[in-house]
């Protein structure tokens, strides 16, 4: 559970590994540190905005999602379930800023709504929100677009595709049934969305994204 | 707490991704790869973290394929 409620967690974790691969020799001597960026999609994009400056209440995330009445998103009804007495938040709205990221591009991302508004603001890292249009599980208006307008400079990109259509393309029979016992559309895509052509789209974006931000070789 | 529904669901997803085709978009390239199992004695969470780098002198190419075990649950 503490996947998906305290999700500070992971923006530690990141800047953990980071710090052990560039205080490994052999690691450092492969990595640029001048030169580090950041992509992640759902969860993964949260946890850029975290390591860009955002700071986070988990119980205004939840008082959003109580208010939803009619269109509870899939993420919204899976915490609203939760029993979250026994998962402590104390540390929640700490800064996980890492410096050494210099520029952030994030997918389908979320939960955008329990960000502090100020903290959002504060962030001058290049950063692009690249939007789901269709996003089942984090929908899209509250979650991916209301981080891209509140990050100055923020670009949004948003594309006409589902939640899951960042991820890997599934396996014939094996992927969706595995799909059906997970009650995940993890290999559903939205009419006439070809998921190896979204694909094909979205790595030349993040590429040239960096090369711009980062400073080509 | 509901941990077990939770659970069952990251297992499945990660059986999921693990069980999804790479691209064709980074077929045929060789990148170096190396997993490395850290522990943040601060934080007592283990992470599983995956490197992919261009191979210079000394180091082995493999296949690219995708982390994909290493993705968790997703809502």
């Amino acid at each position: 559970m503490s996947g998906r409620l305290r999700l500070w967690d992971r923006s530690r974790d990141v800047s953990f590994a980071l710090g052990e691969v560039l205080n490994d020799p052999k690691w450092a001597a492969l990595i640029d540190e001048t030169r580090i960026g950041f992509v992640g999609h759902s969860f993964g994009g949260w946890t850029g905005v975290s390591l860009a400056g955002g700071r986070y209440d988990p119980g205004q995330q939840r008082s959003f999602c109580e208010k939803l009445v009619k269109k509870r998103d899939f993420y919204c009804n899976a915490i609203l379930k939760d029993d979250i007495a026994g998962v402590s938040a104390t540390d929640a709205a700490e800064s996980f800023r890492d410096p050494r990221i210099k520029a952030f591009y994030i997918m389908a991302s979320g939960p955008g709504q329990g960000f502090i508004a100020e903290s959002l603001k504060s962030i001058s890292a290049p950063f692009i929100v690249d939007t789901a249009g269709f996003d089942e599980i984090l929908e899209p208006h509250a979650n991916s677009t209301a981080i891209a307008r509140q990050i100055p400079g923020a670009r949004e990109v948003t594309r006409a595709v589902g939640h899951f259509a960042y991820v890997p393309e599934c396996r014939w029979l094996i992927g969706p049934l595995v799909t059906k016992i997970a009650g995940l559309p993890l290999c559903d895509d939205a009419p006439g969305v070809d998921r190896a052509q979204v694909h094909r789209q979205v790595a030349p974006d993040v590429v040239a994204f960096f090369n711009k931000n980062l400073g080509a070789d | 707490m509901k941990i077990l529904p939770l659970a069952r669901m990251s297992l499945f997803a990660t059986l999921l991704l693990a069980s999804a085709t790479p691209t064709a978009a980074v077929a045929g390239d060789g990148v170096g790869t190396a997993t490395l199992e850290l522990e943040n004695k601060a934080t007592g969470r283990k992470i599983t973290t995956e490197l992919w780098f261009e191979p210079a002198g000394g180091w082995g190419r493999s296949d690219c394929v995708r982390p994909l075990a290493l993705v968790g649950p997703v809502a």
